[in-house]
């Protein structure tokens, strides 16, 4: 019975704002926030989604309501047909935490496809990124040909494209080093309709997701399908942020959290533009584990999710309903004070390093682990930077001590400052197996202008992806593909479930001059020119005389310099001896000549 | 002997070598790259000294068009931009002339009016003496008084003293009259604009708005952009906030309206600049925002300067601000508040119009201005809008090219590429153009040109290039080859002396 009153009451509620602006625009909005408890930790995500029912066109975001104008703009100047901007912090470790909604590297990550009929991708990639680096505060701008990449295998258009469409271009480029700050947040949250004053994102005080163990900032713009026969298109915008608490550090050791505790304030009235707001919450740790209650319980539906196999336990709330101005909390009491529940990983998993020693034998490792009873088929994407040159004959893929063969190898190899090398593998990884796939590098000298500022800290590489399709949803939380509403999800069995692992990002240490060094080789070698330049001159034009040696002591030297100086006051005797003495070649240079052969 | 002709050989072609190939060549090699620039075409460019010439045809009687010529050449004696000749003018009709007939038709319009202006006599004129229409032509009747025709159109309608200011704040804007509200407040001149139209609902939770703005916008603002396309073309665009404060409190006044005080306008823009997302367009932007008062503040209204009650307020060179106050019918029951879209729009047009830099002219005395259709201007206002960017632009562009040849002149170390240098070709070549096209009253081509000269000037002057090198001064340059050159030098400027005795002896003994 509750419920039916809660699915009137919003459909009233959708009733009369329907009559507002959203006539004649065909958007809305929505936003979503999902909590799922880990081990110790707890993930936030929240999702703040607007759909416009409008084709993508030339001139679509001239008239904008809820989509914002600013991000509008950019996508409709650089003819973009899908967006996806990450700025993360911290790394996301799958083998504990499971999948995020959104998967996101370390750093700053951008991949857009152009429409087909783009001119010049290139230039467009650039201006795009030059203006996002403005909107976001962040250095987008440093994207440019030598870290970009357009892979063929590992990433498709998650959005609607015609099937007879010819295809778009992809541009993809990860920042390892980029640092996410509040001066990425305040910008981002100006994309919001509602700010951050009313609604799910009031939560977002820079005060308190900054102490996160990973927290990421997401925008991903794509075309959609409306409706179940695609009849009508339209356009997604998501912008999400992802946060991990590590409760040890927000709890000060208590097991039990809230709302309030992770963000610093309860929550208050929900965005009036938004048609629904909804919070989520993964209870189905609840029934295995540490038990736990959750507050206010009544608040809350419980509903079952059977998605893929995996039977999930939800409780959502549709936080639209709350109606005053008070504050209020969701909080988490478990039974027993410490908590150790057993950590199931998910079928796929991978980690990276680098091997070798000084700057000899450089190589990169990546070790997928397929933990699935069945083989599985994945892509792994790896983004070298020039200076790391990459030798595709020393790829080995190995399980266990058997070369296992690729299925296929997309190898685009980079070029000395202008572009990255670019590798795709595809495995079929065994079943429950580990699988090492391996690259040699060398370790390249840059030229003294490339070199970063405090250029012994490192240089970063990006991180490495591994996509592969699931036929089981464990530990998976995205929605469908066709879907944007996390809440869309439940009971969502789909054929296969799509998941993009990020890897670590690697720093190598490149061989590092000494920056006066420039300086010195010039000052050097000119040094040297100028004395191979003396004798070779002095030969060549000098006649070397040898003059009889009259010995003389130091004392009688000197008193013949004073003579000599005194001497000068009659001028007329002062030089002539010596004028008439040698031949013609004798000069005054000559005297040079004669204290040499001295 | 012969030994010593060949040390003598040696020491000179080690000279010729050095100071002659070696010296001129690493001169050449490390030079600046620095193409060559019109710096003498430049320079006989002056800035503040523009004619426009244009033509007033005059449809009279022979004695009332010599009266008219008499006192037309007083009262225009202190023109020094536009240069006046009357033409007197027959209008082609097998009927007698009156005024609705002639405003009925326009086939006896002379072809050539752009820029130029017709002066009628008609028999009669109900109600008025003289009367102005959207055209370029002025009626009268034979009771007119010719004074005041000559001081309407030189006043009102060509106003050459506003080109003058115009001219002379862009020379010296320290030494401008400040008075001249109209020059400060019109939008610099750019090829392209951006009219950023936002709606801002600061309380959407009560008042839902309903208007299809898009539409709208393409009904009542469009025309006027694209009749004035040929100045700068403006895109319009629209957007929607929500949740957004003016970041200023207003007062509560002794009748009950919030207001918000002249002193605290200026503050208002900054809170709303924040979202309205102005950064990322290429082109200068201008903005029109609706802001609509949230229930709990209506009504609001600005406080003039004078201290009356507004609605709306013009940021010069920013846009205008309007408020909408909704009614308690809005506030207490969810009805959706429709806006007027021709009052709402009609002021957004107007504000637009004076940030343009184009006042309405009131109908004074016997002096009558038909009002133009909805948003469009005059075409006479149109020629006073051409003429006064005309003038901007080549001012600028004049005064641009200047001082970027005196920068380049005066800093030896900035690189010239061929870009650069040819946008400063370009932009001289055109403004010679547009100047000498003013000067034959082709006003349209000369909008173009001078039109292209600006943007090609400002394109040379902002050109990241000039700062390529701007950082290497020439004294590092000898300091990195001092080492090479003092020891080398030495001896062979010491040998000069004798090479110098040694040929001039060697003369001698022949």
């Amino acid at each position: 019975m509750t419920n039916f009153w809660i699915c009137l009451l919003t459909l009233i509620g959708n009733l009369v704002w329907a009559s507002g602006a959203r006539t004649h625009y065909k958007d809305e909005y929505h936003e979503e926030l999902f909590i799922k408890p880990f081990n110790g930790y707890v993930y936030t995500y929240f999702q703040f989604a607007t759909i416009w029912e409008t084709e993508l066109k030339n001139n679509t975001f001239d008239h904008c309501h809820l989509f914002p104008r600013s991000l509008g703009e950019l996508i409709q100047r650089h003819s973009v047909q899908e967006l996806h901007i990450s700025m993360t912090k911290g790394l996301w470790r799958h083998e504990t935490w499971g999948y995020p909604v959104k998967p996101a590297p370390p750093g700053a990550e951008l991949w857009a496809w152009f429409k087909p009929e783009t001119n010049n991708v290139d230039d467009e990639w650039r201006s795009l990124a030059g203006a996002l680096s403005g909107l976001l505060c962040a250095s987008l701008n440093f994207i440019d040909g030598t870290n970009t990449i357009s892979p063929k295998l590992s990433l498709r258009p998650t959005g609607a494209v015609l099937a007879e469409a010819s295809q778009p271009h992809l541009r993809y480029a990860i920042l390892p080093r980029e640092i996410v700050c509040t001066e990425n947040l305040t910008p981002w949250k100006k994309l919001l309709p509602c700010n951050l004053k009313k609604g799910l994102s009031a939560l977002l005080n820079s005060d308190h997701i900054y102490n996160t163990a990973y927290h990421s900032l997401g925008i991903h713009f794509r075309q959609i399908c409306l409706g179940s026969g695609c009849e009508k298109v339209g356009l997604e915008l998501v912008l999400s942020v992802s946060l991990v608490y590590d409760l040890a550090i927000v709890g000060r050791f208590q097991t039990h959290w809230s709302i309030q505790r992770l963000f610093g304030q309860g929550l208050g009235r929900p965005c009036p533009l938004a048609k629904s707001t909804k919070i989520i919450i993964d209870v189905t740790s609840n029934r295995t584990d540490n038990q736990f209650t959750l507050k206010p319980l009544n608040k809350f539906d419980m509903m079952t999710s059977s998605r893929g196999g995996v039977t999930t336990r939800l409780a959502v709330m549709d936080a639209s309903l709350h109606d005053s101005d008070s504050l209020y909390n969701i909080e988490f009491e478990y039974s027993r004070k410490k908590m150790f529940p057993v950590n199931v990983p998910p079928f796929v998993y991978a980690s990276r390093y680098i091997t070798g020693y000084g700057q000899e034998f450089g190589g990169i490792t990546t070790k997928i682990h397929n933990r699935f009873w069945q083989p599985l088929k994945v892509i792994l994407l790896e983004n070298i930077p020039w200076f790391v040159p990459t030798y595709l004959h020393t790829l080995k893929v190995r399980h266990g001590d058997n070369d296992l063969k690729p299925l296929r190898i997309e190898f685009w190899p980079g070029k000395d400052r202008e572009r990255p090398f670019c590798l795709e593998v595809m495995l079929e990884i065994p079943a429950r197996s580990v699988v090492t796939v391996s690259i040699e590098f060398d370790y390249a000298f840059l030229k003294w202008q490339e070199y970063p500022p405090d250029a012994n800290h490192g240089f970063y590489m990006g991180a490495a992806s591994i996509t592969a399709v699931l036929p089981s949803a464990r530990n998976y939380t995205a929605p469908p593909r066709d879907k944007t509403l996390l809440i869309d999800s439940i009971n969502s069995t789909r054929t296969g479930h799509l998941i993009r692992v990020t890897t670590k990002t690697l720093i190598i240490t490149l061989p590092t001059p000494d920056f006066s060094m420039p300086y010195n080789v010039i000052c050097l070698a000119c040094t040297v020119v100028a004395l191979a330049f003396g004798p070779l001159y002095n030969i060549t034009t000098k006649k070397f005389v040898i003059i009889k040696n009259e010995k003389k002591g130091l004392i009688r030297e000197l008193l013949a310099k004073v003579k000599k100086l005194f001497s000068k006051e009659s001028p007329a005797e002062a030089e002539r001896p010596s004028s008439h003495e040698a031949d013609d070649i004798r000069s005054e240079e000559c005297s040079e000549g004669r204290l040499k052969s001295e | 002997m012969v030994a010593g002709m060949y040390r003598m050989g040696a020491a000179i072609s080690f000279a010729v070598m050095l100071l002659i190939i070696g010296i001129p060549l690493w001169w050449k090699t490390t030079e600046v790259h620095r193409a060559a620039l019109p710096y003498r075409q430049i320079e006989s460019i002056d800035p503040s000294n523009i004619t426009i010439q244009m033509k007033i045809y005059v449809s009279s009687p022979v004695d009332r068009f010599n009266e008219l010529a008499k006192i037309v050449e007083s009262t225009f004696s202190e023109h020094t931009v536009l240069k006046v000749a009357l033409v007197p003018f027959k209008i082609p009709s097998s009927e007698a002339v009156s005024f609705a007939m002639l405003e009925k038709s326009s086939a006896w319009i002379p072809s050539d009016t752009v820029g130029n202006l017709i002066l009628v006599q008609v028999p009669s004129i109900s109600d008025h003496d003289i009367v102005v229409n959207n055209g370029r032509v002025i009626y009268f009747t034979p009771n007119a008084d010719l004074h005041t025709i000559a001081t309407t159109v030189k006043d009102q309608i060509l106003q050459d003293s506003r080109l003058q200011n115009k001219i002379e704040s862009i020379v010296s804007p320290e030494s401008a009259r400040s008075s001249d509200s109209d020059i400060q407040k019109a939008m610099r001149a750019s090829p392209d604009y951006d009219v950023i139209v936002s709606v801002v609902n600061s309380e959407p939770s009560r008042i839902k708005i309903d208007w299809a703005l898009k539409a709208d916008l393409k009904r009542y603002l469009q025309p006027l952009m694209d009749q004035i396309d040929d100045v700068s073309s403006h895109a319009v665009k629209s957007q929607w906030l929500y949740l957004l404060d003016l970041g200023e409190v207003p007062k509560r006044d002794s009748a009950g309206v919030n207001v918000i005080s002249y002193s605290q306008l200026p503050h208002i823009i900054t809170p709303l600049e924040k979202k309205l997302g102005f950064g990322i367009s290429r082109n200068p932007c201008v903005h029109l925002v609706l802001y609509v008062v949230s229930c709990a503040q209506t009504p609001m209204k600005f406080l003039s300067e004078s201290g009356d009650y507004v609605d709306s307020m013009i940021s010069p060179l920013w846009g205008g601000i309007q408020l909408l106050n909704p009614s308690d019918e809005y506030c207490a029951n969810g009805t959706s508040l429709v806006p007027n879209s021709k009052e709402v729009i009609g002021l957004f047009t107007s504000q637009f119009h004076s940030l343009l830099g184009i006042s309405q002219q009131v109908s004074e005395g016997p002096v009558h201005f038909i009002r133009p259709i909805g948003p469009l201007l005059s075409t006479w206002a149109l020629d006073l809008l051409y003429r006064t960017r005309i003038v901007e632009q080549i001012t600028s562009a004049s005064l641009t090219l200047k001082s970027l040849s005196k920068l380049l002149g005066e800093i030896g170390n900035i690189v010239i590429n061929e870009d650069v240098a040819g946008s400063i070709n370009l932009a001289v070549e055109h403004v010679t153009k547009a100047k000498t096209l003013l000067s034959q009253g082709k006003l349209v081509d000369a909008l173009y040109f001078s039109k292209s000269a600006f943007s090609a000037s400002e394109q040379a002057f902002s050109n990241p290039s000039l700062l390529a090198l701007l950082y290497f001064p020439d004294d590092q340059k000898y300091a990195v080859y001092i080492p090479l050159f003092l020891p080398i030098m030495i001896p062979v400027l010491m040998s000069l002396k004798r090479i110098y005795s040694g040929v001039f002896s060697e003369k001698s003994t022949f």
